[in-house]
């Protein structure tokens, strides 16, 4: 049955030309591929250049790190979207890149139907939590009630706490409704919020989780 | 533990309370000279030395408070408004019209400060500053003799120059010694990172390059590749974990192996989260040996590939939780749930956890273990 949605047009950045080919196989089916970069100022200058609906994103570069491509972009085409797309050995990498503006984040393990599904949810707009995300992100925010410490600290509503915590046990949105009793839209909006939080939240949480994972 | 090159050589701390120090011992001379001399002094003017005496009192706790915290020691308005002071004093048993008072101490004092500020030259500046007002001070006086007043000049511009020197040898000597134990320190730190680095490459070719050389060997068999494959991924993937990993046998670690290996076994794949991490111990070890169950149980039973498994440290406890989408079974059936009660259950009550098996038919098993923690 043919996809009744529009076809996507889809950016690949890697720096491994192996990777770039594996994804061009998987999904080229099912999206444009509009163009292809390996390193952080080619992929600037080419997504300007092509404006695509969503660049698939990898977290490690040569040049900097997915992050600098998405902030960089994001300062004269906000419009354009960010998939991150990494094997999952490197948290602070992937945090960095969500807060530069992507709006998820899915393991290299991922399927191709897994991945083109993502890249639809993220052209319209949603966030795209996988299980290591979710995890990453609890990481990431204090556990602690820092509220009565610095009223500025951002953090997660236990609410929200929960929705991740589900996430990351395999959960899926719907599945994590069912277990809240609650509608699968109000899962999405604390996705979206948690999402939302992360990319505007202060430095001290970055300066804090850094610590706490002795990088600092 | 000194890091990056310091401003202010440490030795600067001890010079300073060894010049306050002295002033204070000089403040107390100057008292008890005070006290010695004028009862048998019926002409000197009493008002001006009390007022000389409360001013370079009032003045030396200025230093001390200053020195606790200093900031202009080392300035020249500081050592020009502490000379201002020590010259008053100098030249105040003239000025009172005193027969034999004489303050040296505190004037010495200065000449100190300014070898601390500045060495030798400030310190001898100083000092000429000072045998000046003596020979001024000193014209006409009958207290004094010339051989007096030449040995105070003298004393004073041997202090200066041999406290000047003095300081400034320490300084340096300070320096350089902080300069070797720092490049020292380096030296140690990069030969460190050599050795770390020889042994990650040691590492890298006798496990990936040899599983590389395994899998050209016989790039046929493409079940034998992706076991090699996978095999690898986990032992490497373990390997850069107890790198990074601040535990020596950390939760996670434990988990991840623990994971690797029923998927060995049972040909399923255990996608991992885990969040927070903490040193193992006996308790653990009985947790990790609960969830291995629970997956065992899960590959076996549930007839699904996939399985879910996810570990948090809070701060009060560690929970993990193991969870399909297979085909499930109702709990209150007798016989349901192989296993579950004693190898999970049992166990987790055992070591003060507990364990909650969620299931029904066609739904999947979710297991919840928790236990808490007691180092926390």
């Amino acid at each position: 049955m043919p996809d009744p949605r529009p076809r996507l047009r889809v950016f690949v950045v890697d720096d491994h030309d192996l990777f770039r080919a594996g994804v061009r196989a998987a999904i080229g089916g099912e999206v444009d591929i509009v163009g292809e970069a390996d390193d952080v100022d080619p992929a600037v200058e080419l997504i300007r250049e092509r404006v695509p609906d969503v660049v698939l994103l990898d977290v490690h570069l040569p040049g900097g790190g997915g992050h600098r491509v998405a902030r960089e972009v994001g300062r004269t085409h906000p419009g354009v979207r960010f998939l991150a797309l990494s094997v999952s050995d490197a948290p602070e990498d992937v945090v960095a890149v969500i807060r530069a503006g992507a709006s998820g984040y899915l393991t290299k393990t991922a399927t191709a139907g897994q991945v083109v599904e993502a890249l639809h949810l993220v052209a319209a707009g949603h966030a795209v939590f996988s299980p290591q995300l979710a995890g990453f992100v609890l990481e990431a925010f204090p556990t602690v009630d820092v509220a009565a410490v610095d009223p500025d600290l951002d953090r997660l509503t236990p609410r929200q706490r929960e929705v991740l915590r589900y996430i990351a046990k395999g959960y899926t949105y719907r599945e994590t409704a069912a277990a809240l009793s609650v509608a699968v839209k109000t899962v999405e909006t604390h996705v979206s919020e948690v999402l939302r939080k992360l990319q505007l939240s202060n430095r001290h949480e970055l300066t804090r989780w850094a610590v706490d994972r002795g990088l600092g | 533990m000194r890091s990056g090159t310091r401003d202010v050589p440490p030795i600067d701390d001890t010079l300073r309370w060894v010049v306050v120090g002295f002033r204070l011992l000089s403040i107390v001379w100057m008292g008890a000279l005070v006290g010695a001399t004028l009862a048998d002094d019926p002409g000197a003017h009493r008002g001006v030395v009390a007022w000389t005496l409360a001013l370079a009192a009032a003045w030396t706790g200025v230093t001390v408070a200053h020195a606790l915290r200093p900031r202009w020691f080392r300035t020249a308005p500081w050592v020009v408004a502490d000379g201002l002071v020590a010259v008053w004093v100098s030249v105040s048993p003239f000025l009172a019209g005193a027969q034999d008072l004489f303050f040296g101490g505190y004037p010495l004092s200065w000449v100190l400060m300014a070898a601390y500020a500045g060495g030798p030259w400030p310190a001898l500046a100083g000092a000429l500053v000072l045998a000046a007002g003596q020979v001024v001070g000193a014209f006409g006086e009958a207290g004094r003799t010339a051989t007096q007043v030449a040995g105070d000049i003298g004393v004073f511009v041997v202090a200066a120059l041999a406290a000047g020197w003095g300081v400034a040898a320490l300084r340096r000597y300070d320096r350089a010694r902080n300069q070797a134990v720092e490049a020292l320190e380096a030296e140690r730190a990069a030969r460190r990172r050599a050795h770390d680095r020889a042994e990650i490459a040691a590492h890298l070719h006798d496990s990936v390059l040899q599983t590389l050389a395994l899998i050209q060997q016989d790039p046929g068999d493409p079940r034998r590749v992706a076991g090699l494959a996978r095999g690898q991924e986990r032992e490497l993937r373990q390997y850069i974990e107890q790198i990074a990993s601040p535990f020596t046998h950390s939760l996670r670690a434990a988990l991840r192996r623990t994971a690797g290996e029923v998927e060995d076994v049972h040909l399923v794949r255990v996608d991992i989260v885990v969040v927070g991490d903490c040193e193992m111990d006996d308790r653990l070890e009985a947790l990790v040996q609960a969830a291995r169950e629970a997956l065992v149980n899960a590959a076996r039973y549930s007839g699904t590939d996939t399985i879910s498994l996810f570990g948090e440290v809070g701060e009060a406890g560690v929970s993990i939780t193991v969870r399909d989408r297979g085909s499930g079974f109702d709990p209150n059936r007798v016989g349901a749930g192989r296993g579950i009660a004693e190898s999970i259950v049992g166990r987790m009550e055992r070591h003060g956890g507990t364990a909650e098996v969620h299931s029904r038919p066609g739904e999947g098993t979710e297991i919840d273990l928790h236990l808490v923690r007691h180092d926390a």
